[in-house]
């Protein structure tokens, strides 16, 4: 049975929720883990009085409830079980995770997974800027593991990501893989501007982008041809088996390969679909 | 035992262990990856002369295979690992990376004994290699005139069952060989074993050693008919000529099953065929002893 925490506080004070992940409730009751102590603002308050505290987390299954865009950090640092929150959540959702599963069924504000370091990251709704990026003065941003966003998310998705993957059904904001280390980044929908810009290695594919690639990508990239990357089935059937379905031509498709960032080595790459040619109009005289 | 008239002859087959490895070669088109395929197996018939057994297992649909393309799933069989590895290297480097669309992946679970097979290919790509990590295992992906050739990292071992066989005794040697062919059809059409011999059959089967020095095999007289009268002979009197059949397999199990579905495709007596047999050293070779009469009754 899994523990489930139900918000009712009224409070707009920040909440740090670092603790609100399934290995600090392993093995404690309901009443025990009630007196688990949250920072409120500048002062600390019982986790009993922010929430209704319900059942045990002994099969590491912890269950959140309401609207927590307040409580920041929400499984931050999980390592181990799931972690389920049905409402949006605050800034840093499971941030630096380096295992189990966290779930969000509604949208979280940014640094989403930010320098995660392994596990899988669902997120139904949106997320904000930073997601799986490197914090303000980090080397790298996500180290390992699976981000899925069945929404848009916002600037600097993957900010120096080191390894990984994510997947964004929806749009995303500018600077997408920006200083990019390695890793792989699947966007489905419209990207915003410079993509990639400083990126070392890593992959970028963006399968919605809506604009003429010359104009949306740095100039610091360079077009190689297009070409049928067999291996992109491997990452197809392997989101696919977590529920997150590309579009089924992705692996047969040509794909046209940009080499960049040359500002810095050129050995990452992004791949996207061929711009359809312009309609020009002939003057029938 | 008699087989539809064939004499089974009452004697086993020693086989031995070997270690395997399991490669699934993709390419656009069945025509490529079995030209792959092909190109790999080539000079690999058994390791008394060269550095693997190797030979097609199956075709692949794409459904079956890692990255959706049709493809070839191939055993390679050797002595150790270290000696697996380095055929296997040899092998992908020379025979598959040369081959147009293809890519190479590893079809046995990883574990502590496993080999590195993409990862040192990946210097061909003399410094533009990428690798790619998903759940757990690594993909090269090495820089081609048509593309890119993906290699996976690391390829899982096994200890498998080499040395397996079957002969074939008769009066006439195209009847005897059709039966034979028939019998490498079937055979080959049981999961997890190879017939590494050209079309799957042998005509010079060995024993240990030689009368010159150095030489680690040579003629089994004792089956050559046409030394009857000069050496002790295994042949009946009628006896004109014998093809064997050797299987390697993942598993005891396997190797077992295609010998007695190769004993009874094989054993024809209205083509000739008059007593089936099986190649062993007294037992003192291989653990391994697939006794002919107990695989039939399995």
């Amino acid at each position: 049975m899994a523990m489930t925490l139900r918000w009712r506080s009224t409070t707009e004070l920040p909440v740090d929720g670092s603790p609100l992940k399934p290995e600090t409730f392993r093995g404690r009751t309901s009443t025990d883990a009630a007196r688990t102590p949250l920072r409120v603002g500048n002062a600390t308050a019982e986790l009993g009085d922010l929430f209704d505290v319900e059942g045990e987390a002994d099969d590491e299954r912890l269950v959140l409830e309401g609207d927590l865009r307040c409580v920041s950090a929400i499984g931050r640092g999980m390592s181990t079980g799931t972690l389920r929150v049905h409402g949006d959540a605050g800034f840093r959702f499971a941030a630096e995770m380096s295992g189990g599963t966290a779930e969000l069924d509604g949208s979280c504000r940014d640094w989403a997974g930010a320098e995660m370091r392994g596990g899988l990251l669902r997120i139904r709704g949106d997320a904000g800027d930073g997601l799986g990026a490197a914090y303000p003065g980090s080397l790298f941003g996500m180290r390992e593991g699976l981000i899925l966003v069945e929404g848009a998310a916002g600037n600097d998705v993957g900010l120096q990501m080191r390894r990984g993957l994510i997947a964004v059904r929806g749009s995303v904001g500018a600077c997408l893989g920006r200083g990019m280390v390695a890793g792989t980044i699947f966007a489905c929908g419209p990207v915003g501007a410079t993509p990639g810009v400083g990126m070392k290695r890593g992959t970028l594919i963006l399968l919605g982008l809506a604009v003429d690639p010359s104009e949306a990508f740095p100039a610091t990239f360079a077009h190689a041809g297009g070409f049928a990357f067999a291996y992109l089935t491997l990452y197809q059937a392997h989101l696919a088996e977590r529920g997150f379905d590309l579009p089924s031509a992705v692996s047969s498709a040509v794909l046209d390969r940009y080499n960049g960032d040359l500002a810095n080595g050129g050995r990452g790459e992004i791949l996207a679909p061929a711009p359809r040619p312009a309609l020009k109009v002939v003057s029938p005289s | 035992m008699l087989l539809d008239g064939v004499l089974i002859v009452d004697t086993f087959a020693e086989a031995f262990p070997m270690t395997a490895a399991r490669a699934i070669v993709t390419a656009d088109t069945t025509r490529w990856a079995e030209i792959a395929g092909r190109t790999v197996s080539g000079y690999a018939t058994s390791v008394i002369g060269c550095d693997a057994e190797v030979a097609v297992e199956r075709r692949l649909s794409p459904r079956e295979t890692p990255d959706g393309r049709p493809g070839v799933s191939l055993l390679i069989f050797a002595f150790s690992r270290e000696a697996l590895e380095k055929a296997l290297v040899n092998r992908v480097g020379q025979c598959v990376m040369t081959c147009p669309t293809t890519a190479c992946y590893n079809g046995l679970p990883v574990g502590e004994k496993s080999i590195v097979v993409g990862g040192r290919l990946r210097y061909f790509g003399d410094g533009w290699q990428i690798s790619k990590r998903l759940a757990g295992r690594r993909y090269w992906r090495i820089p081609v005139m048509d593309g890119e050739f993906v290699c996976e990292e690391v390829f899982g071992t096994t200890k498998g069952v080499a040395g397996g066989n079957v002969i074939f005794l008769g009066t006439d040697p195209a009847g005897v060989l059709a039966a034979a062919e028939e019998a490498v059809a079937v055979m080959r059409s049981v999961e997890g074993v190879i017939l590494p011999f050209p079309g799957g059959i042998a005509r010079s089967g060995s024993k240990v050693g030689s009368k010159y020095k150095g030489l680690r095999a040579s003629s089994n007289e004792a089956y050559s008919p046409g030394l009857r009268g000069l050496v002790s002979t295994d042949l009946p009197a009628d006896v004109r000529c014998a093809y064997e059949i050797v299987v390697d397999g993942l598993t005891l199990e396997a190797v077992e099953r295609a010998t007695a579905a190769g004993v009874r495709a094989g054993a024809q007596a209205s083509r000739g065929v008059v007593a089936v047999t099986s190649g062993n050293y007294g037992g003192k070779l291989g653990p391994h002893h697939i006794r002919l009469h107990d695989v039939l009754k399995q």
